[in-house]
């Protein structure tokens, strides 16, 4: 037993040199490091490198290099999974020592992560919308804007169109509920009614239960929590035969093409709300879409239009400080932003909550190319809670 | 009515996925008495597979089956012969060893495939729906369900009237005296394995239709498969095939009736069958 | 094996020596790390606790169990309730509640699962632990607001005056509560019970014809081991910051067991070495090889089994034996 406890010993000294990693590297070190949790494993693996590109691209226009200072990046992998990205957040501030942190993307890793980052002072941005408790913290760059922000426009553009009823159906867990409450209070705001709510847990497979028990409407309303989820309801609502349009959120334009593709024929005509689509007739897009194509093999789409403006705009920050990346410096100038994105103009309010023009599209085709075409513009949609 | 038929045709049609999922590690289970985590990445691996097959190489869905159901069982048979036959009756040993693969194949499937989760399918002529008391009703999903009886009838027979599954019902009895009688228990066992990692692969082209192809399924799977077998019992195809269809109809009136207490209906019943039957619907008593 | 090699009294100050110089070592290890460093060694503690406690009932008494993370669970969640609803921040109330709930949580899945034996048991306790987890989804009173699970939770308040803890006061703080159930835990297994359980494991049947009630042992093994991994889930609560329904159902309970399989089952130490690899290899994995991390973990599952059976830390054990015997270090 004596011995286990020697070899035990041995074991721990062994790998002790990279606990010592941290230490020491605190004054020496002048880069300004960024740190990124992003999903590189688990469900939605796919995701993590599609923002990492978004980033990479932002920080190789710059050559790595802002006020003097350069720039290192740290990636790290949160497996879709809050606990794994707290781990990762304590690892980026106690041994990196990094004062700006990109993602995690879940609302749930945004909670979990929250109170220990507003502690340590770290600028936190978040990759896709964030909950409105999240600006209590002051230190959250939340883009494009808050669960209920990003949906509003959803439920203007149902009334818009005449409607005068609606299902909404989403997941059942927080951020399902911000998607929902978006389209509701916008739909209700402009006097639509809804008749029938539907909530299906994460990670629901089997939606026939859910669309075989639809009552009447004009239009449903829905939020699904990610592509693969998303690929299901849609093609579980065809295979059901239901007639009543369909208006989404999050997963129309911002859909990689790999998954847009799959859809098939019958899709075309699915309106839903995007925040960005690849052929948007902006010099600034053009040329971004040429660049990134060229740099990484494949055409990017919404997430990498995420990262790169959330990039950007640190970047515009950072460069508005001088290079000092200090927390106090750095969260003032943040709020000043005001740049272009390829996405569109971009702005920050007060609460750290990102001002960027929000889009309704429609699934076209061109040849054999299925692209999101813009049929209207919603400027600077904000949080109808915030505005008050 | 047209409710009630429309939502008993949905969770028959999922409890044959369920079925389907289950009845190898089942039977894997009460035969060798291996403990096979790693059922769920079968599947995965055959559900990737047969998508390649079916979809992206645009040959038949059966064509997509075989070669789901084929490479799930290769590597499941790789799995038994390379390192799993060295561990019978060390449940121990094989819980950490299948989990490991639950872990490689998964990063594997991430490597080969992509992270990008694929779309739900399905043969051409499965497409579309019936009219069914006024209804629409997909069409692949009746065929989930005929294709779900006609595996289970084929795996019974195996199970109870050929002599393969008779030397597999005396091992599980009495592995020496059956050994003893000169009958090649690990060429048994081998087929066995196979046969059932085949089944799980092929039942990921089929569950395609309604679980999607995702690189997390072999744990989701896994999940699942844990679920049927404590309410069907370990170790017989009809209990698989009772458990999937409880759980499978159950799922669809609880999401149909009481929509936010979906999950909780499945492990609610789980546990009530344990209370009243801890072996199982179909198990055999201890 | 290990477990049986029970020295005489006059060795004992002898076997006490080592133990001694390992505590020692934890506690000055913290001066040499970053925080980081010491972060991570509070978690390799809290963990190296959760499979000590799991392998009393798996190890020791041979029950192989799914469901372990809701006793883990069950701790975590009385002191996120506690703070959540009741703002209670005190150690000395959280932790003997979270300990109560814990064993109060073994005690009824102990009652169910223990009807039955081998696979079954752990179908049944798997079959618990998800109920506990979907119970966790479900109940708006146990979630805070804009998430499932409970955020908001510090680092615990002890109630001295002008002393709050730090990362490395906590380490300490996680290292002591680590070291007392150590001792208690060697205590029990070397004890006329935990030698019962042993012969549980091995012979079932025998045990009952000599006239142990063996039902009640294993049920008592269950709930003891069910409170140790309770302190576990205070202990982590207060380390993680927030608790999940993860935290109770199969994601969390495949960790103590794949700790104590690595380890060394059976072995008092073992799954603290479990602890150590996993943890260790997954962090460091994870941060050299984002993408890759998962493969060298399962693959090192695979080699455990093919080329160290018993656990990486009776392998090491082994091997050391060896040299040791070749060079004459140690003592007979």
């Amino acid at each position: 037993m004596k011995k286990f406890v020697i070899l035990f010993l041995a074991v721990g000294l062994l790998v002790s040199p990279v606990f010592f990693g941290g230490v020491g590297t605190a004054h020496a070190a002048k880069t300004i490091k960024i740190g990124s949790i992003l999903n590189l494993t688990g469900p939605i693996a796919f995701i993590g490198p599609l923002f990492k590109n978004g980033i990479v691209m932002a920080l190789e226009e710059v050559n790595y290099t802002v006020g003097g200072r350069k720039i290192e990046l740290i990636p790290e992998d949160a497996a879709a999974d809050m606990n794994v990205a707290l781990e990762k957040a304590k690892k980026l501030v106690e041994r990196d020592e990094v004062n700006i942190i990109l993602g995690p993307l879940m609302g749930d890793a945004h909670m979990a992560i929250a109170p220990y980052l507003a502690n340590k002072k770290v600028l936190t941005a978040s990759f896709y919308c964030g909950d409105i408790e999240l600006t209590k913290y002051k230190n959250w760059f939340i883009y494009p804007t808050t669960l209920v922000g990003l949906t509003a426009p959803v439920g203007y553009y149902a009334a818009e169109l005449g409607h005068k009823t609606m299902i909404t159906a989403g997941t059942d867990y927080a951020g399902g509920h911000g998607f929902i409450k978006g389209i509701k209070m916008a739909f209700e705001e402009k006097g639509g009614k809804i008749v029938q709510e539907v909530w299906w847990p994460v990670g629901n497979k089997d939606f026939g239960p859910y669309l075989t028990s639809l009552k009447k409407a004009d239009t449903i309303g829905y939020f699904v929590e990610g592509p693969s989820a998303a690929q299901l309801f849609l093609s579980q609502y065809r295979d059901f035969g239901i007639k009543i349009p369909l208006l989404g959120t999050t997963l129309a334009a911002d859909m990689p093409q790999q998954i847009t593709s799959q859809l098939g024929d019958w899709v075309l005509g699915l309106k839903g709300q995007a925040l960005y689509m690849a052929d948007m007739d902006t010099a600034i897009n053009k040329t971004w879409v040429k660049k990134m194509t060229k740099r990484f093999g494949q055409a990017p789409g919404g997430l990498e239009a995420n990262s790169y403006a959330i990039t950007k705009t640190i970047l515009a920050a950072l460069k508005a400080t001088g290079g000092d990346d200090s927390f106090d410096k750095l969260w003032p100038a943040l709020l000043k932003v005001k740049i272009d994105t390829p996405q569109g103009p971009l702005a920050v309010s007060p609460e750290g909550v990102a001002l960027v023009n929000n889009y309704i599209v429609e699934l076209k085709k061109k040849g054999d190319q299925y692209y999101w075409d813009p049929i209207k513009t919603y400027k600077a949609v904000e949080d109808p809670r915030l505005k008050k | 009515m047209s409710w009630f038929v429309i939502n008993l045709l949905n969770g028959v049609s999922y409890g044959m996925v369920l079925f389907l999922i289950a009845s190898g590690m089942s039977i894997v289970l009460g035969a060798m008495g291996i403990t096979n985590l790693a059922h769920g990445a079968f599947y995965m691996v055959g559900a990737f597979v047969g998508w390649t097959v079916a979809v992206k190489l645009g040959a038949t869905l059966g064509l997509g089956i075989l070669a789901g159901g084929l490479a799930a069982g290769l590597v499941g048979l790789a799995m038994e012969r390379g390192l799993l036959r060295h561990l019978y009756k060390q449940p121990n040993e094989q819980v950490l060893l299948t989990f490991g693969f639950v872990y490689i194949l998964s990063n594997v499937c991430l490597w080969v495939w992509g992270g990008w989760p694929r779309m739900p399918f399905t043969a051409k002529f499965l497409t579309g729906s019936f009219e069914i008391m006024g209804r629409a009703y997909p069409k692949a999903r009746i065929a989930i369900i005929l294709f779900g009886l006609i595996l289970g009838v084929g795996l019974w027979w195996l199970q109870d009237r050929t002599r393969m599954g008779a030397i597999v019902r005396a091992g599980m009895d009495d592995k020496e005296t059956t050994m003893g009688l000169g009958i090649n228990l690990e060429l048994a066992f081998a087929v066995i394995f196979f046969i059932s990692s085949f089944i799980a692969g092929a039942a990921g082209v089929i569950g395609a239709q309604l679980l999607g192809v995702r690189t997390d399924l072999g744990m989701e799977v896994l999940l699942l498969a844990l679920i049927v077998i404590i309410v069907g019992g370990v170790g017989s195809i009809q209990g698989a095939l009772l458990g999937g269809i409880l759980i499978g109809v159950i799922d669809a009136f609880g999401k149909a009736l009481f929509p936010q207490m979906a999950m909780f209906t499945m492990y609610l019943t789980m546990i009530i069958v344990l209370i009243v039957r801890p072996t199982g619907l179909l198990g055999r008593k201890i | 094996m290990v477990v049986a090699n029970r020295r005489t009294d006059k060795n004992s100050i002898m076997t006490t020596v080592p133990y001694l110089a390992g505590a020692l070592i934890l506690a000055i290890i913290p001066l040499f790390l970053s925080r980081y460093g010491q972060g991570l060694m509070t978690r390799f503690l809290i963990f190296a606790l959760f499979a000590m406690s799991y392998n009393v009932v798996f190890g020791y008494a041979g029950l192989l169990s799914l469901g372990h993370a809701a006793f883990f669970g069950a701790g975590g969640y009385a002191v996120a309730l506690l703070k959540l609803h009741y703002n209670v921040d005190l150690f000395w109330i959280t932790a003997p509640f979270g300990l109560l709930l814990a064993t109060f949580v073994a005690a009824l899945f102990g009652i169910v699962a223990l009807r039955v034996t081998g696979i079954y048991f752990l179908l049944v306790t798997f079959a618990l632990g998800q109920m506990l987890y979907s119970l966790a989804w479900n109940v708006k009173w146990l979630s805070s607001k804009g998430m499932q699970g409970i955020t908001g939770i510090n680092l615990p308040d002890l109630g001295i005056p002008g002393f709050s803890l730090d990362t490395t006061s906590f380490y300490y703080m996680v290292l002591i509560c680590f070291i007392i159930s150590c001792i208690l835990l060697y205590r029990l297994v070397r004890s006329p019970f935990g030698l019962a359980l042993v012969g549980i494991r091995e012979d079932e049947s025998r045990m009952e014809a000599v006239g142990y009630n063996v039902w009640l042992y294993k049920y008592t093994a269950l709930v003891i081991s069910g409170a140790f991994a309770g302190i576990a889930g205070v202990l982590f609560a207060y380390y993680n910051f927030f608790v999940s329904p993860n935290h109770l159902g199969i994601a969390t309970s495949f960790l103590p067991m794949v700790m104590a399989i690595m380890g060394g089952l059976g072995t008092f130490l073992g799954p603290v070495i479990g602890a150590a690899v996993f943890i260790f290899v997954e962090t460091f994995a994870s941060i050299f090889l984002p993408q890759r991390w998962p493969l060298i973990l399962g693959g090192l599952f695979v080699l455990t089994i093919m080329f160290a059976r018993e656990g990486i830390g009776v392998y090491l054990w082994k091997i050391w034996e060896k040299v040791s015997h070749r060079y004459g270090i140690v003592e007979g």
